[in-house]
This record gives structure tokens, C-alpha cells and sequence, in this order.
């Protein structure tokens, strides 16, 4: 998967590629808009 | 998921939801359910979710779907729902994760304090959820037996089963936020 930087809840930037220097990912993807 | 997020970083894994919702919303969303992982913003979708290859093009929203990757970014493990309930079980995906063999992550458990949420006019609040969730549930027990066809009765079942871990869910989150037992309307595992 390729890398991408988003932002969290509190609108901090996350990305993946830093994450990843943490450990395992796991990325979970919902529908949103309830 | 997040109530077992203690068995995600001892397997050497963090987690993170991504959504089209704004971080407002989402910043909600992980008050109301004491997320202790983040939920990042992607309206739209063009950044992660399309890349991905999880985009319901007709629903524009994200596809139900959790990956796993390695810390070099290969991915062990994908599953994407049909529907909205359709989600894997934990075990399913700590399975993916004992596979890498990592060293636990350290990190909070409940890194973001739980304050009750003022509810919108469109929101379902969770104890709510538990009587939808036994609807299902019921409804979907109902067309297991009476479904003439293999395929649509194992659907059913499978269905059935993926309200019972809602549940399950729900009345771990209730115990959760509000400190005590469910009020009756949602389950305890």
C-alpha cells in the first residue's frame, strides 16, 4: 500500500510510513456518514 | 476491536480507522465509543481509501474493510465486507499478526479520556444500538430457517453471528464509558 498522511481526530497529520516505524498497522476502513 | 486493542499491541500492532468524516465528526465518534486509536479524516477518499482499493463508488464511502501490514509496509492480511456489518472477527486478524512475529508495541490503552458526547439529531445512541442489534440478529435467525437456499441461509447465519459480536461489543463498550453495568439494553459478553 502505498503512503499517505492524513489527519487524526484532534486534526494532528498521521502517516503511514511513521507509523509503520512503530510496528504492524493495522488500518481499519468504515462507511462513515451515519 | 478496540476492547481488545490490548491484544493488538502485544502483538506488535497499532491500529487506525480511516473514514470520509471530517475530524470533527471523528474526534466525536472516539469520545463516544473511547476509541484508544485514531480515526483519520479522508473525504473524499482520493488519499487512502481509493488507493486502497476499499472505495464503494456508489455509495461514495469507504468499503468496509480492515488490512494488515508489516512494518515494511507488505500486506499479510485484507478482508472486505459485503455490507457495513461485515467485518472479521479479532481472532481472524491477530492470526495475520502472529504471523510477523514483533515485539509488543508499547502504547496506551486509553489514550483519549472519555467525556459523554452531546448527541446530534441524526445519532443512534449506543444502548439504542443494542435493540437494533437484537432486531438483526432475530430477523437474520428467522431467514436462516426459512431460506430455501444454501448459500443465502449461510449468509443469514453469518450475519446473525456478526450482531452477536456487535453485541458483544456494545456491552463492553457500555461497561466501558459509563463505569457500570449495561442498563439492560445492550448484552454483556
Amino acid at each position: 500500500m502505498r503512503d499517505f498522511e492524513l489527519t487524526d481526530q484532534a486534526e494532528r497529520a498521521w502517516r503511514l510510513a511513521d507509523a509503520l516505524k512503530g510496528g504492524a498497522m493495522v488500518l481499519v476502513f468504515y462507511r462513515g456518514d451515519w | 476491536m478496540a476492547r481488545e486493542y490490548g491484544d493488538y499491541l502485544r502483538r506488535g500492532a497499532t491500529i487506525a480507522a480511516v473514514v470520509i468524516d471530517t475530524s470533527e465528526q471523528n474526534a466525536a465518534m472516539v469520545e463516544k465509543l473511547a476509541l484508544p486509536f485514531p480515526i483519520l479524516a479522508d473525504p473524499g477518499g482520493e488519499r487512502a481509501i481509493k488507493p486502497a482499493g476499499v472505495w464503494d463508488d456508489k455509495g461514495k464511502m469507504a468499503r468496509p474493510a480492515i488490512v494488515v501490514l508489516a512494518p515494511d509496509g507488505r500486506e499479510v492480511y485484507r478482508y472486505v465486507g459485503v455490507d457495513f456489518m461485515d467485518r472479521p472477527g479479532d481472532d481472524e486478524v491477530l492470526v495475520a499478526l502472529d504471523g510477523l512475529e514483533q515485539p509488543p508495541v508499547d502504547a496506551p490503552l486509553n489514550p483519549v479520556p472519555h467525556r459523554s458526547p452531546v448527541a446530534g439529531p441524526r445519532a443512534m445512541k449506543l444502548p439504542d444500538l443494542g435493540v437494533y442489534m437484537r432486531g438483526v440478529r432475530f430477523a437474520m435467525q428467522a431467514m436462516a430457517v426459512r431460506s430455501r437456499d444454501a448459500f443465502d441461509r449461510e449468509e443469514a447465519e453469518r450475519t446473525a453471528k456478526i450482531a452477536e459480536r456487535y453485541l458483544a461489543a456494545q456491552g463492553a463498550t457500555l461497561r466501558l464509558t459509563a463505569g457500570r453495568a449495561t442498563s439492560g439494553r445492550g448484552e454483556v459478553p
